[in-house]
C-alpha cells in the first residue's frame, strides 16, 4: 500500500516534468545559419542589426551569421553546402566558377517558386536577375533558373575629396578626355591623382575596367561574361585599355610603391589620410569611408564616356546574392530571411548605413550633396540606361586575372601579351 | 619458475605453466621471445601493427591510390567525374603555370637547402672542437624559426616586409633608403624576400645538425691529420666534411622536401603566389586549381607529379646515404 | 695555433646567427602589446603601455579562444593515439621478425615521403562519404594516420638501437610481448618517446592545409584562424600579433622545456631513419 502511493507520487511528478518539457520542445529553437562576406566593421554592424530584426519578427529563431573573407567563402562553400551544420543561406559569387559550379553539383536551390511567391522579380530589372541565373545543368549563364537574390547593388566609380577638387579648380568631368585631363592637373599640382594598391590583385580589375568599359561595346562585354557564341577578350578596346593603364603607371598617376599596398589596410588608409585625391573603386567601401569622414566631404561619379552624349558605361551590378542551400532543412525560413533583407524597408535602412541597395531608392530618401546620394545617382544613371558593366573575374578565374594585371602594371608583360594571357585563361576556364 | 633459457639463447624457450600475467592479451600474444634472431609467432607482430596500419591504410594508402585514379578524370570535386585518360597530364605538361611553379620550387631549394647547408658548414668549420659553453642557449635559439608554424612565420615577415615595416624602417635609419621598397609586391624583390625567409627558417636546423655531428667525429682522425701537417681548412675538408656526410644528406632531404612542399608560408606571405605568379609554387598551384577553379582531377594529376618528384629525389639521396653508411662501416 | 681568436669569432657568429633567428619573434611579441600608433617607433621599441587588451580582443573578437580550444581538442587525441599506435608498431618492426616485414615497412615509408597534398582530395571526399565532414574526428584521424608513419619509423629506429641482450633478457617471467612492451620497454624508451611526442605535437599544432580543407569556421584550429584573419582584422596588426603569439606560445614552451629531447631526437633519429 505504501508502495503504491509512492509510485503514484512518482508518476504524477514525472507527468508534470514531461508536460513541462513538451511545450518547451514544441517551441522549437531553430538556428538559421547565414554565411556572408561582411567582414568590415560597418558591414558586420549592419548584419547584426538585420539579424536582430529577423529574430524579433520570428520568435524561436536565432540567426547565426558569419562573415568570411570573400575568397575564403567561395572556397569553403562547395564543401559546407553539402554538410550538416553548413549554412542555410549563403552569399554566392555570380559566375561560372562559383554559382555555376554549385548549380552543377546540385548544391543550391532554384528560387523561382519563392520568387513568384514573394514577388522578387519586381525588385529590379530582369537583365540584373539574369546575372543570378543559370540553366538547370549549371552550364549556361544568364538564363534559366534564378539562384540568387541580391539586396545590394554595386557601382564602380571615382571617389574624390571635394575640398581637393575645389582647391585645384576641378569640376566633375563629363568626358573621358576631361577625366584624363584632371589626372594630369592633379599630378602637376604635386599630388597623387589616384590612390591604388595592387597587392591583393583584384583591385586592379576595377582600375582596368574603368578604362576598358567607356570604350567598349556593352554587347561585347555581355557576350564575354555570359560566354556566348564568338565571345572573346581579344579586341581593340581591351588592348587600348591595357596600354592606357600602363601609360597611367608611367605617368605616375598611382602612388609610389602601389605594388605593396593592400586594399583594406594601406589603400583605405591612404585615401582616408588624403594622400591621394581620387580612388577608383566600388560603392561597397562607402560605409567604411563614412566612418570618419563627413557625408559631404567626399563625392562620387562614374567615369564618363569618350563623348558627352553617351551615358557612361561602368562596372557594376547587383551585389553578391543570397542563395539557399539545397541541403537546408529550413528552406522556407531561409526564403523568408532573403525576403526580409531584400525588402524595400531594409533597403532604406541599408541606405542610411551607407550601403547601396539594389531596390531603387526614391528621391525623397536622398539628401542632396551627400556621398550616398552621389552613389545612388550614379547607380540610377547606369541602370536606367541599361549600361551596367561586368566584373572581369566572372568569366576569367580570379587568380589568373589578378596575376595578369599585376604583371601588366609592373610591366613584366606587354599589353598585347596581357590580352593573350587573359584570353587563354578565359578559354581554359570554359565549363 | 618461468621457462629456462638454454645456452643458445632463445631457440628453445618453453613456456612455463605457471604464468603470473593471465590477461587476455597476454594469452593472445602468448609466450614468445623477442630479438632479431628469433622468430616470433607472426601474428603477434601483426596484431601490434594492425590498428595503426588500418587507420593508415584508410587515410593515407587508399587516398594515394585514389589521387592517382582521380588524375585520370575530369572532375570538379563535387559532381560526377568523367574519364579523360591522360588529358590532365598532357595539359599539365603544356601548362606554363605548372613549369613556372616547379621552377620556383627548385629556385627556393637554393634558399631552403643550399644556403642553409652552406651556412651550417661555414659555422661548423670555424668551431673549435671543444665543447662550447652556452651551446644549449644557442641551440634553443637557432631552432626557434623551425619550430614555429609557417603561418606565424608568414605573419611575422609580412609585417617585417610591409612598406612601412621594420625592414624598410631599418634601411632608412642606416641611410640605405634607396633600397627600401614594397618587398612583397615588387616583382624582382618578392622571390628574394620569400627566399630569405625560407633560409631564415632552415639555417638553424642545419647548424645544429652539423655542429652536433662534428662533435661526434672521432678526435683521433683530427690528430692524425695534424700529424700529417694539415692546416685548419684541410682538417675541415678531409676530416670534418666526410664525417658529416650523413648529416649533410639528411639535411638535404629534409630541406629539399620542405622546399617542394612549400604551402603555408607562401599562402600567408604572398597571397597565393603573388605578385603575378612570381612566388607560385606547386602546392599552391594544386590548391588553386582544385579548390578555386574546381579542377579536382587536374589537381590530382599535379599531386601525382609532385609526389613523383619528391619520391625520386628522396630515393636517390637515400641510395647515396646507404652507400655512405656502407662505406663508413668498412 | 690560433685557437683563441677562432673561438671568439665563432662565438660572435653564433650570437649573430642566433639573434637573427630570434629577433623577428621578439619584434612580433612586442608588437602584440602595442597600440597601432606606435608602429612608427620601430620594431624593437618597447610598448609605451602594455596593451593586454589586444589579447582579449584576439581571444574574443577574433575568436581565437574558440580556435585555441579547437586546437587543443584536435592535438591531444591526435598525438596521444598516434604515439600509442606508433609505439606498438615500432616495437613490432624493431624487435620482431615476420613475413611481409619489408613490404609493410615500404608501405609505411611511402607515407613519409608523400606530401599531404597527394591525399587531400580523396580524404576530403572520404570524409563526405563517411558523413564525418566538419567534425573533430575528421581533423584528428588523418593526422593520426600520417603521424603513424613517422612514429613507426622513429620507434623502430629506437628499438633497433637497443642492445639485443637487453631485449632477450627482457623476456622473463612469462610476460607476453604485450607485457614486455608496456612494462619494460616503455620506461626504457622515455627519451625517444618524449622526442616523438614533442615532434608530433609541433606538427599537429601547426597543421594548416589539412584543417583549411577539412574544417569550416567553427572547427578551425589556430593556424587557419590566424591565416584567414586578414579580412576582419586586416587593419589591426596588433591584434594579429597577439593571435600569433597565442598560437606560438604552447609550441615554444614545450620546445624549450623539452628541447634537449627534441633536438637530440631530431638529430639522431633523422640519421637513423
Amino acid at each position: 500500500m505504501f508502495n503504491t502511493k509512492r509510485y503514484l507520487v512518482v508518476f504524477v511528478l514525472a507527468a508534470f516534468v514531461i508536460l513541462a518539457i513538451v511545450p518547451a520542445a514544441a517551441q522549437e529553437e531553430i538556428t538559421l545559419v547565414v554565411w556572408d562576406t561582411f567582414v568590415r566593421p560597418a558591414e558586420v554592424a549592419m548584419m547584426d542589426q538585420l539579424s536582430a530584426q529577423f529574430e524579433e519578427a520570428n520568435p524561436g529563431v536565432t540567426v547565426q551569421h558569419e562573415g568570411y573573407n570573400f575568397d575564403d567563402l567561395m572556397l569553403v562553400l562547395p564543401q559546407s553546402l553539402s554538410e550538416e551544420g553548413g549554412p542555410d543561406v549563403a552569399q554566392i559569387n555570380q559566375g561560372a566558377t562559383s554559382m555555376g559550379a554549385l548549380v552543377q553539383a546540385g548544391l543550391i536551390l532554384p528560387l523561382d517558386d519563392y520568387a513568384a511567391e514573394y514577388g522578387w522579380r519586381d525588385l529590379y530589372a530582369d537583365s540584373l536577375h539574369a546575372r543570378n541565373s543559370f540553366s538547370a545543368d549549371g552550364l549556361t549563364y544568364g538564363e534559366g533558373n534564378l539562384y540568387g537574390i541580391s539586396n545590394t547593388a554595386e557601382v564602380v566609380g571615382v571617389y574624390y575629396w571635394k575640398q581637393a577638387f575645389a582647391d585645384l579648380g576641378i569640376e566633375v568631368p563629363t568626358t573621358f578626355a576631361e577625366f584624363e585631363g584632371i589626372l594630369q592637373t592633379i599630378k602637376d599640382a604635386g599630388q597623387t591623382p589616384i590612390v591604388f594598391g595592387s597587392l591583393d590583385g583584384w583591385p586592379a580589375i576595377h582600375e582596368y575596367s574603368a578604362i576598358e568599359h567607356p570604350f567598349s561595346d556593352p554587347q561585347n562585354i555581355d557576350d564575354f561574361i555570359f560566354r556566348r557564341e564568338g565571345a572573346t577578350f581579344v579586341n581593340d578596346a581591351n588592348l587600348q585599355a591595357a596600354q592606357k593603364l600602363v601609360e597611367w603607371v608611367d605617368a605616375g598617376y598611382f602612388p609610389d610603391g602601389f605594388e605593396g599596398m593592400d586594399y583594406d589596410n594601406a589603400t583605405l588608409a591612404a585615401f582616408r589620410n588624403r594622400e591621394g585625391v581620387m580612388w577608383i573603386t566600388g560603392s561597397w567601401i562607402a560605409a567604411s569611408l563614412l566612418e570618419d569622414a563627413n557625408a559631404d566631404e567626399i563625392g562620387f561619379f562614374v567615369i564618363p564616356s569618350p563623348d558627352a552624349e553617351t551615358p557612361p558605361y561602368a562596372v557594376g551590378g547587383v551585389g553578391i546574392p543570397y542563395g539557399i542551400s539545397a541541403n537546408s532543412p529550413n528552406a522556407d525560413l531561409a526564403a523568408e530571411f532573403i525576403n526580409m533583407v531584400s525588402s524595400p524597408e531594409v533597403a532604406a535602412q541599408l541606405l542610411e548605413l551607407g550601403f547601396l541597395p539594389a531596390v531603387a531608392v526614391g528621391e525623397d530618401q536622398l539628401t542632396e550633396g551627400t556621398l550616398t546620394t552621389d552613389i545612388v545617382n550614379a547607380w540610377n544613371l547606369i541602370s536606367s540606361n541599361n549600361r551596367v558593366g561586368h566584373y572581369l573575374d566572372w568569366a576569367v578565374p580570379l587568380d589568373d586575372i589578378n596575376a595578369a594585371l599585376q604583371e601588366l602594371m609592373a610591366k613584366q608583360i606587354t599589353p598585347e601579351d596581357f590580352v593573350t594571357q587573359v584570353e587563354d585563361a578565359y578559354v581554359a576556364a570554359a565549363p | 619458475m618461468a621457462g629456462q633459457l638454454d645456452e643458445r639463447g632463445l631457440e628453445n624457450f618453453q613456456p612455463s605453466s605457471t604464468h603470473r600475467s593471465q590477461s587476455l592479451l597476454a594469452r593472445l600474444t602468448g609466450e614468445t621471445y623477442l630479438g632479431r634472431k628469433a622468430h616470433a609467432r607472426p601474428y603477434q607482430a601483426y596484431l601490434f601493427i594492425l590498428p595503426g596500419l588500418l587507420l593508415y591504410a584508410l587515410f593515407v594508402l587508399i587516398p594515394i591510390l585514389n589521387t592517382l585514379r582521380y588524375s585520370f578524370y575530369d572532375w570538379t570535386g563535387f559532381s560526377e567525374p568523367v574519364y579523360n585518360g591522360l588529358d590532365n597530364y598532357t595539359t599539365l605538361f603544356n601548362d606554363k603555370d605548372f613549369w613556372v611553379a616547379i621552377g620556383h620550387n627548385f629556385f627556393f631549394v637554393i634558399f631552403s637547402t643550399i644556403l642553409p647547408i652552406l651556412l651550417g658548414l661555414f659555422l661548423t668549420s670555424l668551431l673549435s672542437r671543444r665543447k662550447l659553453r652556452g651551446m644549449v642557449i644557442f641551440r634553443t635559439g637557432l631552432f626557434i624559426p623551425y619550430v614555429m608554424s609557417p603561418v606565424v612565420v608568414g605573419i611575422i615577415w609580412r609585417w617585417m616586409f610591409a612598406p612601412a615595416g621594420p625592414i624598410n624602417q631599418m634601411l632608412t635609419t642606416i641611410g640605405l633608403e634607396a633600397l627600401a621598397r614594397p618587398w612583397l609586391g615588387d616583382f624582382t624583390a618578392a622571390p628574394l624576400a620569400v627566399g630569405g625567409v625560407i633560409t631564415w627558417v632552415q639555417y638553424g636546423l642545419c647548424m645544429v645538425l652539423f655542429i652536433s655531428g662534428a662533435q661526434s667525429i672521432n678526435e683521433e682522425l683530427y690528430d692524425t691529420a695534424i700529424v700529417f701537417g694539415a692546416n685548419g681548412w684541410q682538417q675541415f675538408r678531409y676530416v670534418t666534411l666526410p664525417g658529416l656526410r650523413q648529416h649533410i644528406l639528411v639535411a638535404f632531404v629534409i630541406t629539399f622536401i620542405s622546399a617542394m612542399r612549400l604551402f603555408d608560408l607562401i599562402f600567408v606571405l604572398t597571397n597565393l603566389g603573388g605578385p603575378g605568379k612570381q612566388t607560385l609554387v606547386t602546392s599552391i598551384f594544386l590548391y588553386t586549381e582544385t579548390f578555386r577553379k574546381n579542377n579536382a582531377g587536374y589537381g590530382s594529376a599535379i599531386a601525382v607529379v609532385l609526389t613523383a618528384i619528391i619520391l625520386v629525389v628522396s630515393a636517390i639521396v637515400t641510395r647515396l646515404q646507404a652507400r655512405t653508411e656502407a662505406e663508413e662501416q668498412l | 695555433m690560433t685557437r683563441q681568436p677562432q673561438t671568439t669569432m665563432t662565438y660572435i657568429l653564433l650570437v649573430l646567427f642566433t639573434l637573427v633567428a630570434v629577433m623577428p619573434f621578439i619584434g612580433i611579441f612586442l608588437l602584440a602589446f602595442k597600440d597601432s600608433s606606435e608602429l612608427v617607433n620601430g620594431p624593437f621599441a618597447l610598448p609605451q603601455v602594455w596593451h593586454v587588451e589586444n589579447f582579449v580582443e584576439a581571444w574574443e573578437g577574433a575568436r581565437f579562444g574558440e580556435y585555441f580550444t579547437n586546437s587543443v581538442i584536435v592535438v591531444i587525441p591526435a598525438v596521444g593515439i598516434a604515439v600509442v599506435l606508433a609505439l606498438m608498431s615500432g616495437y613490432a618492426f624493431g624487435t620482431m621478425r615476420f613475413r611481409g616485414e619489408q613490404f609493410l615497412l615500404l608501405l609505411i615509408l611511402l607515407g613519409l615521403m608523400v606530401p599531404f597534398e597527394a591525399v587531400i582530395i580523396p580524404v576530403w571526399q572520404l570524409m563526405g562519404v563517411l558523413k564525418m565532414r566538419d567534425t573533430y574526428w575528421a581533423l584528428i584521424l588523418p593526422q593520426v594516420a600520417l603521424s603513424f608513419a613517422f612514429g613507426t619509423f622513429w620507434m623502430r629506429a629506437h628499438f633497433k638501437g637497443l642492445p639485443e641482450d637487453l631485449i632477450d633478457a627482457a623476456v622473463v617471467d612469462g610476460c607476453g610481448s604485450w607485457g614486455v612492451l608496456w612494462r619494460i620497454m616503455l620506461p626504457l624508451s622515455t627519451p625517444a618517446l618524449l622526442s616523438l611526442i614533442v615532434l608530433l605535437f609541433m606538427w599537429t599544432w601547426n597543421e594548416f592545409l589539412l584543417v583549411l580543407v577539412l574544417a569550416s569556421g567553427e572547427r578551425w584550429t589556430l593556424p587557419v584562424g590566424l591565416a584567414l584573419l586578414r579580412g576582419r582584422y586586416a587593419t589591426n596588426i596588433t591584434v594579429m600579433a597577439a593571435g600569433a603569439i597565442m598560437m606560438s606560445l604552447p609550441v615554444i614552451i614545450i620546445y624549450v622545456v623539452f628541447q634537449r629531447h627534441f633536438i637530440r631526437g631530431l638529430v639522431s633519429g633523422a640519421l637513423k631513419a
